[in-house]
């Protein structure tokens, strides 16, 4: 009796079956990892899937199959499923594909787009001197997260990015401006010392101050001094940020004022760099009026 | 193609329903790989050492430069022996390199009080063999307070936690740190964001403090996670000066993919 039943019920889930059928994804998966090109152009259009995990398992595949998915996520790159878009050009970021460059750059530059952001991530993981200027051109962009990764990117383009970018900052203002500093600053290029020490007197002067202290040249300490004694208490704390990482004596003196500033990240920003710059225990007046030392921001 | 996924539900039985959750489980139990990251590598040069005192159990992580150092490492060494010598086979080329251990053992994740770990080191490597002493000393301090936890102030942060397209994210967290480098365990760590992707944390003092935010709780941020620090694109994050008594308010972060 048994036996019938169970007859039965693969016959039902038979019968089921071939009415609708399920994907088999471990056998995408294995004819799309033999090189099946149907099976892969079939598994890069399920990174459109908004089941929850899905595109991600399916993302994580595509980078195994590696080399033999790139024409067909290059073909996916312009998409007008953004979420395709997305996972498409993360790939090719990802497998480094230096082909999707043009592509890419050009989905960077179309404003109307959504998560262009991660054209910008991608740019920067392929890693080409070509990407450069594409970057370059987005640091003034409308979005923020562009901006953010379009940094982000040519910080790790590294020394292929510094004379572009001091070029560029010679005559750049605003978030361009501010993005560009943040990246030189990041890099520590010396070569960047001049231009970062003309944009110490604009509107930037905040972000220069913090990328003067990475590059921790001596030469730059009259303007991180002077910058003790701005009326934005922003700038003042990140002078004496900075002051902590290439200061001397004359850095010490002027910090010892600060330690009576009247913002309290100011006094405290200006102990904890006369500690480093000393090697001496400094204390400043808290927020509680209390005087301590400022703990180890830095490990 | 969605179509041809769905399964119709009129002709489903109690069988097809179970075969049905165990494909689905046995999908969902495909797990991710962990994030790109080398053991080793085939190349000309060798980068070894020993960590002292000696010290077993320590893994050397190695980073290229521009590389987030607290983030996925180009290379790993196996974890050291007895003797704490480790050794690593790298393209010629300059690296920044730290040595870690955890308590427990694990080989990623944050590195918490009672953890090992060395100072960032640069290191040039340029054929043959270069020699590099370490040293790992035991991290003191750092502790996690959910919000909740601390006791109603006048001080705290306030904001809203928004995805690469613009939109509130629900169910995620602030992680708010006072340590620049973010290695350790977050200081205070919010409740979860409801579906209009706002939060708000109380802390005990102004002062300076460094934020990211991520959907997932505890180890570093995997491929396919929401995560976002607040910052400009720079290595390390952006400060946030919270004064005393103030509720600093509209600090958006934004939360993307990690690849």
């Amino acid at each position: 009796m048994l036996r019938y039943f169970f007859a039965g019920l693969c016959f039902f889930m038979l019968s089921a079956c071939t009415a609708d059928p399920v994907l088999d994804l471990n056998q995408l998966e294995a004819n799309a990892r033999g090189g099946d090109q149907q099976a892969i152009v079939q598994l890069v259009d399920l990174l459109s899937a908004r089941e929850p995990g899905l595109a991600d398992r399916i993302y994580a595949i595509t980078i195994e199959i590696g080399e033999k998915a790139v024409p067909v996520l290059l073909d996916k790159v312009h998409s007008k499923d953004k979420q395709l878009r997305e996972y498409a050009i993360a790939a090719l970021g990802t497998l480094k594909v230096v082909d999707a460059i043009p592509a890419i750059s050009d989905v960077l530059s179309q404003k109307a787009l959504e998560r262009r952001y991660v054209a910008a991530w991608a740019l920067g993981e392929i890693g080409s001197e070509a990407v450069v200027p594409v970057l370059i051109n987005v640091l003034d962009d409308d979005n923020s997260e562009v901006r953010r990764y379009a940094t982000r990117a040519l910080i790790k383009l590294n020394k292929t990015a510094v004379m572009p970018l001091v070029e560029y900052l010679a005559k750049a203002s605003g978030e361009g401006a501010a993005g560009a500093i943040r990246a030189v600053g990041d890099i520590t290029d010396k070569r960047a010392l001049q231009v970062l020490l003309a944009q110490s007197q604009g509107e930037q002067r905040a972000e220069a101050f913090l990328a003067l202290g990475k590059l921790r040249d001596p030469s730059a300490e009259a303007a991180l001094v002077a910058g003790l004694q701005d009326p934005d208490s922003l700038v003042r704390m990140n002078a004496a940020m900075a002051l902590g990482r290439l200061g001397g004596p004359v850095a010490a003196e002027a910090l010892t004022k600060t330690l009576e500033d009247d913002v309290h990240v100011v006094r405290e920003w200006s102990a904890r760099s006369l500690e480093m710059i000393t090697g001496k225990p400094v204390l400043y007046r808290n927020s509680h009026d209390e005087y301590v030392r400022p703990y180890r921001v830095y490990h | 193609m969605q179509g041809k996924r769905r399964i119709s539900l009129k002709k489903l039985n109690l069988v097809c329903l179970l075969v049905l959750f165990i494909a689905m489980t046995f999908l969902a139990g495909c797990g991710d790989d962990e994030a790109a990251s080398m053991k080793t590598s085939s190349g000309h040069s060798r980068l070894q050492g020993q960590v002292t005192m000696p010290l077993e159990g320590v893994h050397l992580y190695v980073y290229k430069p521009g590389m987030d150092l607290y983030g996925p490492a180009f290379a790993i060494s196996t974890a050291t022996g007895i003797d704490g010598k480790f050794a690593l086979e790298l393209p010629d080329g300059d690296y920044v390199a730290v040595a870690r251990k955890r308590a427990g053992g694990e080989e990623t994740g944050p590195v918490v009080a009672g953890d090992n770990r060395s100072e960032f080191i640069k290191v040039s490597v340029q054929g043959g063999v270069v020699d590099m002493p370490v040293s790992a000393p035991v991290k003191i301090g750092d502790q996690r307070n959910f919000t909740g936890d601390i006791e109603t102030s006048k001080t705290g942060l306030a904001g809203q936690i928004l995805d690469s397209d613009g939109q509130p994210v629900a169910n995620a967290r602030v992680h708010v740190y006072d340590h620049v480098q973010m290695s350790e365990r977050p200081k205070f760590v919010s409740e979860k964001t409801g579906p209009d992707g706002r939060y708000l944390i109380y802390l005990p003092d102004g002062g300076t403090y460094y934020l990211a935010a991520r959907d997932k709780f505890g180890g570093p941020p995997k491929l396919g996670d929401l995560y976002g620090r607040y910052d400009k694109g720079t290595i390390e994050p952006s400060a946030v000066v919270v004064k005393e008594g103030q509720i600093l308010k509209q600090v958006v972060i934004t939360v993307t993919k990690v690849w």
